[in-house]
Order: structure tokens, then C-alpha cells, then sequence
């Protein structure tokens, strides 16, 4: 699996109730721990009850991390409102007959959006790596499914046409200008490290990976030609200079 | 790679539903519609459109607040068992009833017996009686008294060609001791010749009405009768015996099986074939539609041609039912459209013997039946290849009107039924039965008369 995405990913850290407490989890280089349960004895490689909440978050992330339905279920924007309640949550573990790999998943769509974020990453990741026809067609509906809420914001709502191109780098015509091809990275590398537009710069993919200083290929607006650009991290990204200004 | 566009188009139909400005009115219906769709032509598998809906609900009721309780599951519930149909092998001869029976628990009516060398099918109606102290059958709604379900005159059993209606005399009404529609059809015998009667082995049933069922019954074991020239009704030894409680209530003359017939190549696409059954089933009004999200499923992935009139008659027909011109759809959902509210009444019963041979299926239509519960064609059906629209069956009057014929209910592995919708029109003295398979079609004639 291709884990490029991850150099451009910040760690990401956030508290969840943990019995009386509240425990923080950790995710950073693809890893995702249980800060406050670092001495635990190994977690069973289930959807565990029996044991604390937030190392059964970290089971549960393990379980779902090449999960496609993450993406099916997941928030495609800021303003998707995916909610799961403690309470939700506490009335499933009570349910006689619930499935815990169904709590599991639940459990992950009820984190800090930060967290799902690379979670969704990292589901995104593997499929881009499958060469199941199946894999690439939810990746494919996935990336549109977060790609044009992207679009809309930056240009306004048109009828885009999205697509999944085979390539890393995507394509655009200018003389098509509503048909927008990302690549099959796009989702991990540019959406969910916050790249898809920098200063009004709709990206299309990263060329080079540095947290704090990376390039990508950008479109300007909508029917101009795609260009080199440079821009300047951490989220949020800012354009720093074309690359042909580059000293 | 290539990306699988039957699946990809059901997940971008998610994509759209989970997007409130792009979402269809009916997200879900449209789901299962163009998942319908899908299926019937092989582009994706039986299991992905249950399973889409089920993340669908899913998802909307993690969007709403507060979250709806219990949660929708994702998880598609394992499908019914059903059996799976036998691709009928040979023609039968077919001895046409009917014959009541009354019993405690209602009426049995056997309407035909269709024998062969591969076996025996017992095809009957049962109706129950609510004044019985029997309530084991019983099911609440209208009922019909075994009174009111009587044979009209027609000439003898024995001397009918294929497609003649009943004959006179041949109502036949006895005692039986059974107390439920299937121990109705278990407690018959038949019998053929010299040899000894078998009893009816795997039987099944299906509810038509409130109290009515259709059953059929399969013989235990061969009757050894030969299916051609095999109408001998005159001659004691010759017919189909029933036999009820060890003693015989009927003798049904066989009327030989036509010879087989085998259908003609079509072009048509699997895609052209679902949608011309799904648009019979809409305007016949036993499905509710839309057949537009089906058709743009269709259409979105290559499947069927865009500029054909199957497309077109099917947005026309998703606007114009109910209501609109119907001056501006095709005859043959015209006519369904026009003649829905007519209810005109026939009555009869007539033997088919029929055999198709479709290449990729087969097809036995053995009798049709006329009652107080519509026109019914009774026979066998084998399965569609994986992946291919079922076979279909439509058919035309001599008055040019069209009808479908819906089903079929498989309720035993040789048997199947299928309901002529709408009515039949009483002035039709004919009915073209047209059946198309998967890559074959074939017509059989029935006289009314």
C-alpha cells in the first residue's frame, strides 16, 4: 500500500471517555494508540467489549481500517453532520444480539472528525493500492462523493463530471471545463490532508511531500490549464509562489 | 483496470442521496429500482443492491438528529429459500378437470393433471369455507362458498383438441376427507392404465385471494402413460384416475401434447427484455413502478440504446400512469392503460400441452383457467442463466389487445403459474401467448372458442 499520504499528515490527537476518565488517542505515522493505555497487555484483534473504551477504539480501528463501508457511512465535508451519541452508543452494547463489529464501526463514526479523517485515509489508501474492480469502484464514488462538495464551493454548483483516472496525476481540459479527473490518491493524499484547495487553487495531486513546504499541480479556475505550485504547510495550506518563481 | 459500471452507478446513487441537492425524491425506491435493474441483466451481483440500501438507511439515520433508534442495519438479511425450479425436459399429455371436491375445511378443485414421461404435476384451486368448523385454512377477508365456483357446459373431456374449452358433464363433486389446502392435495392419488395409483409427493401453495389458494403437487412416482395419442377417454382403461380416500371421484381423458416447439432467434439485449417486462408489469398494474430509474440505470452504463422507443416509452409511461394521453404510448401499454378499471368476465377452461424449447430455457404451458380469480396459465418454467431477465410471457387477442402473464409462482420445483393481466376481454376469441427467453421466442396459440 502506497503511504506517501502519510508524510503530509499531521498527528492528530483527541480525548474520549474512557470509564470515569477521559483518555487521549494518539494517531500519527498510521497508528493509531491508546496514549493513556500504553502498559495494557496486546489487544485481542476484535471488536472487543471486555475491555477499556479507548483501547477498544484502537481494536476497532485496526478492524475497520481497510473497511470500504467507512467511506460509504463517513462525512464527506466539514458540514456533513455524522453523528453517534455516547448514548447511541450505549444502547447498542446493550442491544441482546448485537453484532460488535457493528459497535466497532460505530464507535469510529462517533470520533473527534480529525481522527475519522485519517481513518477515511487510510481506508482510501488501500483501495487505491486494490486492483479489485469492486475496490476501485466505491473508491471511485467515494472520491466524487467528497470531490464535489470541493467543487461546488470553489466555483459554484455546476454539473461536474467526475471521474477516477488511472493516472496519479489526474486530468483536465480546459475545454471541458466541468470535467474534473482526479487520481486514485486524491482522496488520501489531497482531500484528507486538507489540500484540496489552497488559496482558491483547486489541487489535483501532490508531486512532492513535505509537510512544510510541498508541491502540487493546481487549477487556478474552472478552463484554465493546470499548473505547478508550490505551497506552504501545515493545514491550512497557503500558496507560496508558482514553481517557475521559485529562486 | 476496469471499473465494474453497474456497481459503480448504484454507488454514486448513494453518493447523490447522501448530498440533500442532489438527492432523487425517493432515494431509496431509485436504489432498489436501478438495483432491480442491474440484477436482471448480470452487471452486478444479487446481493449489492440490498446491501447499498441497507449502508444507505444506515447512513441517513446517522445525518439525522437525534439518531433514530434501533439503528437500520447494513447487513442485507439472508434471502428466503426457494426452490429451485427443474428446467422442464418433455411434453405431457394433459387431462383437464375440473373436479370439486368437497371437504370439511373448503373446496378443492383439481383444474388439470399434465403427465409425461418424466413425471406428473396435479394442479388444483382450493378455497376455504368459513362456515366450516375447520380453521385451520381459514384467512380473513371475503370468502367464496364452493358453490359459487361451478364449471360452465362445454363438450366432453375426452374428445377436446389442444385449446378446447370444458366439457359438459365433467363437473364433478365429491367427498374428501382433507382439512387444509395442502393436506387437500396429499390426500389425492392418481393413477393411469393397469398400473398402481402413486399419492402426491412435494406439493405447494400459493395465496391468490383472502381463503383462495393455487396449489400443485407433484406425483410420487411415474404413471407410465405415454404422452401422444394418449386421449382415450372413451376407453375405460384409458385417462388420468383421482382417486380420494382409495376410491376413484374422476376419470380425466389425456389430450395428446403438441409437438415441441422450438423458438426463434431474437436480437434482443438482456437490457431491451427487462425493460419491455417491467413496462407489462406497470401498466398491467401488479407492479407499481417507476421503470425510469431502472432505465436510466440502463442507459447510464451502456446497456440499452438511448434513442430506442423502450426508453421512451418508459419516461412516457412513469408521466401518463395514472392519467395523461395515452394516445402517446405504444399500443401495447396503451391498451393495458385504457382497460385497466374493465373487469369483463370469462370463464372456461382449456387444455395448452405445450413445450418450448428457448435454447437457454425451457417452458411447459399445460392448461389455462378462466375463473372468478382471473385467466391462469399453468405449466413449468426452468431458471434463467445467471445473470439473464426471466423468461416473460405476454401475450395478444384476436381484438389486438395485449396482456402480460406475471409470475410465475414457483411453489414446487416443476411447477409454475403465471395470472393473464389486466382481465381478459370476454369478446376475445383467441389468445397469442408469446414467451421470451433469453436469447429465443417462441408463440403458442389458444383458442377461446
Amino acid at each position: 500500500m502506497n503511504r506517501d499520504w502519510e508524510r503530509l499528515a499531521s498527528p492528530v490527537e483527541s480525548l474520549v471517555a474512557c470509564g470515569p476518565n477521559r483518555h487521549r488517542l494518539r494517531w500519527q505515522d498510521g497508528v493509531l494508540t491508546a496514549v493513556d493505555h500504553r502498559g495494557d497487555p496486546d489487544l485481542p484483534d476484535r471488536d472487543g467489549e471486555e475491555m477499556p473504551e479507548c483501547s477498544a477504539v484502537c481494536a476497532a480501528w485496526q478492524r475497520h481500517r481497510e473497511d470500504p463501508r467507512v467511506l460509504v457511512l463517513g462525512a464527506r465535508h466539514p458540514g456533513d453532520p455524522v453523528r453517534v451519541s455516547d448514548e447511541t452508543l450505549a444502547r447498542l452494547r446493550e442491544e441482546p444480539g448485537a453484532d460488535p463489529a457493528d459497535l466497532g464501526l460505530l464507535r469510529l463514526l462517533g470520533l473527534d472528525p480529525l481522527l475519522q479523517r485519517r481513518l477515511h485515509q487510510q481506508v482510501a489508501a488501500h483501495l487505491a493500492s486494490s486492483v479489485d474492480p469492486s475496490d476501485r469502484a466505491t473508491l471511485e464514488a467515494a472520491t466524487t462523493g467528497r470531490l464535489r462538495p470541493v467543487l461546488d464551493r470553489w466555483a459554484g454548483r455546476r454539473e461536474w463530471e467526475t471521474t477516477l483516472t488511472a493516472t496519479a496525476g489526474g486530468a483536465y481540459d480546459p475545454r471541458r471545463p466541468l470535467a474534473v479527473g482526479v487520481g486514485p490518491e486524491w482522496l488520501a493524499e489531497v482531500w484528507g490532508n486538507h489540500l484540496a484547495v489552497v488559496s482558491g487553487h483547486l489541487v489535483f495531486a501532490v508531486t512532492e511531500r513535505d509537510r512544510r513546504r510541498t508541491r502540487v499541480t493546481a487549477l487556478p479556475a474552472p478552463g484554465r490549464p493546470l499548473r505547478p505550485l508550490v505551497v506552504k504547510g501545515p493545514a491550512p495550506w497557503r500558496a507560496l509562489l508558482d514553481v517557475g518563481d521559485e529562486p | 483496470m476496469d471499473i465494474p459500471a453497474g456497481e459503480l452507478y448504484l454507488r454514486l446513487l448513494v453518493e447523490d442521496a447522501l448530498d440533500p441537492a442532489r438527492a432523487a425524491r425517493d432515494p431509496e425506491r431509485e436504489l432498489e429500482a436501478a438495483g432491480e435493474a442491474l440484477v436482471a441483466v448480470g452487471l452486478v451481483g444479487a446481493s449489492l443492491p440490498a446491501d447499498l440500501l441497507g449502508l444507505l438507511r444506515l447512513a441517513r439515520a446517522l445525518r439525522t438528529d437525534p439518531t433514530p433508534w434501533p439503528l437500520p442495519r447494513p447487513a442485507s438479511p439472508p434471502a428466503p429459500h426457494q426452490p429451485r425450479p427443474e428446467a422442464p425436459a418433455a411434453p405431457r399429455a394433459v387431462g383437464i378437470g375440473p373436479v370439486d371436491l368437497a371437504q370439511p375445511g373448503g373446496s378443492l378443485r383439481v383444474v388439470s393433471v399434465a403427465v409425461g414421461a418424466d413425471g406428473a404435476t396435479i394442479h388444483a384451486a382450493f378455497d376455504a369455507d368459513p362456515t366450516s368448523g375447520d380453521r385451520s385454512a381459514h384467512r380473513p377477508g371475503p370468502l367464496r362458498g364452493p358453490a359459487t365456483r361451478r364449471s360452465r357446459p362445454g363438450p366432453p373431456a375426452s374428445s377436446r383438441a389442444p385449446g378446447a374449452p370444458q366439457a359438459p358433464g365433467s363437473h364433478r363433486r365429491h367427498a374428501a376427507e382433507p382439512d387444509s389446502p395442502a393436506a387437500a392435495l396429499r390426500g389425492l392419488r392418481i393413477g393411469a392404465g393397469d398400473a398402481e395409483p402413486v399419492g402426491i409427493g412435494p406439493a405447494g401453495r400459493v395465496p391468490t385471494a383472502p381463503g383462495s389458494w393455487r396449489l400443485a403437487g407433484r406425483a410420487a412416482g411415474p404413471l407410465g402413460v405415454s404422452t401422444s395419442g394418449a386421449d382415450r377417454a372413451g376407453d375405460d382403461r384409458g385417462g388420468v384416475e383421482i382417486l380420494a380416500g382409495g376410491r376413484r371421484v374422476a376419470r380425466l381423458g389425456l389430450s395428446a401434447a403438441r409437438p415441441p416447439l422450438s423458438g426463434r432467434d431474437h436480437r434482443r439485449s438482456p437490457a431491451a427484455l427487462w425493460v419491455a417486462g417491467a413496462l407489462d408489469r406497470v401498466a398491467a398494474g401488479v407492479s407499481p413502478g417507476p421503470v425510469g430509474p431502472g432505465v436510466r440505470a440502463l442507459l447510464s452504463v451502456g446497456a440499452l440504446e438511448a434513442t430506442g422507443s423502450l426508453a421512451h416509452q418508459a419516461a412516457l409511461l412513469d408521466d401518463l400512469v395514472p392519467g395523461g394521453d395515452p394516445d402517446a404510448l405504444d399500443r401495447r401499454w396503451r391498451s393495458q392503460v385504457e382497460r385497466r378499471a374493465a373487469a369483463p368476465v370469462v370463464r372456461g377452461d382449456w387444455v395448452l400441452g405445450a413445450f418450448v424449447d428457448l435454447g437457454a430455457e425451457t417452458v411447459r404451458l399445460d392448461s389455462a383457467h378462466a375463473g372468478p380469480d382471473g385467466l391462469w396459465v399453468l405449466g413449468a418454467c426452468g431458471p434463467s442463466p445467471e445473470g439473464r431477465p426471466p423468461v416473460t410471457l405476454s401475450a395478444y387477442d384476436d381484438l389486438l389487445d395485449a396482456y402480460s402473464l406475471v409470475g410465475p409462482y414457483r411453489s414446487l420445483p416443476d411447477a409454475a403459474a403465471w395470472r393473464l393481466a389486466p382481465e381478459l376481454d370476454s369478446r376475445a376469441r383467441s389468445l397469442r401467448i408469446d414467451v421470451t427467453g433469453s436469447e429465443r421466442e417462441a408463440s403458442v396459440e389458444l383458442s377461446l372458442r
